[in-house]
């Protein structure tokens, strides 16, 4: 250290020190961020699909998730796009073989999570018809789902 | 080393100029907190299907009630109906106007929850309702009834649109 430089305060006046006050607060703000719980789970909307709006209050629970399309029932979680129109028409076996992939699906999952897996969480937008929502139900329910789980949006907004 | 081969060596080394990219940075992120919007979830649940055993040798348990709601709609009208059976079958209808199928009606969830409320005040044992909607009606129709519905009978469960049409066709006569 340069000692001569503290006997002469008009050579090296006192400043303060931005860049490392402004590095804690960057990394303060990015830890509030990710520290804060906006829902314990987070569920992806497809784009230009809208939620109907609800006063439930109940909470979201990490079932698999399933949409309902204007004419289709997308059941991820074991790979099947199915036309709404014709879920009513298949064939015993194709039932079967759905139902199978279910029974798979259930079983890989942990023993503790395990009975969360015959549960589902239906998304779908606000103006879908009741016929498709009844179908899609109906057929879920076929497949081995136990309830099925409307999701919408709260009264928050 | 002395203290000046040092600094020397210091003057030599590039250093990125770290303090404009974090302010710069800090501004981003309060901009994209701005922007973001937080959507509450929430959700209406249908309860497992289950059935239920009714002797019709203990007279004790009665005639079961199976109350049933229909949602019609007709032109740009709602038709609520609850009924009932059991010892002293009933039935209320209210109409209202179908203003915004795609928006929450509170209107809907209103009359829907007052129908219910009247009849779990007469019958407190009923723990479930069976609902169904016309095939024209939309999905937050549906949310908005069940809205109404899960303050005083817990359990929902849906019935095909195709008994909507036959409960009219029985009120009608044909």
């Amino acid at each position: 250290m340069d000692l001569e430089s503290l006997d002469n305060p008009r050579k090296y006046p006192l400043t303060l020190q931005l860049a490392p006050m402004i590095d804690i607060f960057f990394l303060i703000i990015v830890f509030l961020l990710k520290a804060t719980i906006v829902a314990d789970v987070s569920i992806v909307f497809p784009r230009e699909m809208h939620p109907p709006m609800s006063r439930s209050k109940e909470t979201l629970e990490t079932f698999p998730e399933v949409v309902v399309t204007e004419t289709e029932l997308i059941v991820g979680i074991i790979h099947e796009n199915l036309n709404l129109s014709e879920v009513d028409k298949l064939s015993e076996d194709r039932v079967n073989e759905i139902k199978g992939k279910v029974e798979q699906y259930v079983k890989s999952k942990d023993e503790k999570v395990r009975s969360q897996a015959t549960h589902v969480n239906l998304i779908t937008y606000r103006g879908n018809n009741y016929k498709n929502i009844f179908a899609s139900v109906k057929f879920l329910r076929k497949i081995g789902f136990q309830s099925v789980a409307f999701i919408a949006e709260g009264e928050g907004q | 080393m002395s203290l000046d081969s040092t600094e020397l060596h210091r003057r030599h080394v590039p250093e990125p100029e770290l303090v404009p990219i974090l302010d710069a940075l800090t501004c981003i992120i309060f901009f994209l907190m701005y922007t973001t919007t937080f959507m509450e979830l929430t959700s209406v649940i249908l309860p497992p299907s289950s059935t239920s055993l009714v002797s019709k040798a203990d007279p004790s348990k009665g005639i079961p009630v199976i109350p049933k709601l229909f949602i019609d709609i007709v032109d740009r009208t709602i038709v609520v109906k609850m009924k009932w059976s059991g010892k002293n079958p009933g039935s209320t209808t209210k109409k209202m106007d179908r203003t915004q199928p795609e928006r929450y009606s509170k209107e809907l969830q209103g009359v829907v929850e007052t129908m219910v409320a009247d009849f779990a005040a007469k019958f407190p044992d009923e723990k479930s309702l069976q609902v169904g909607v016309s095939e024209r009606g939309t999905y937050q129709e549906l949310i908005s009834v069940m809205d109404g519905i899960t303050k005083s009978v817990p359990d929902v469960v849906l019935l095909s649109p195709d008994d909507v049409k036959n409960m009219n066709e029985e009120d009608n006569g044909s």
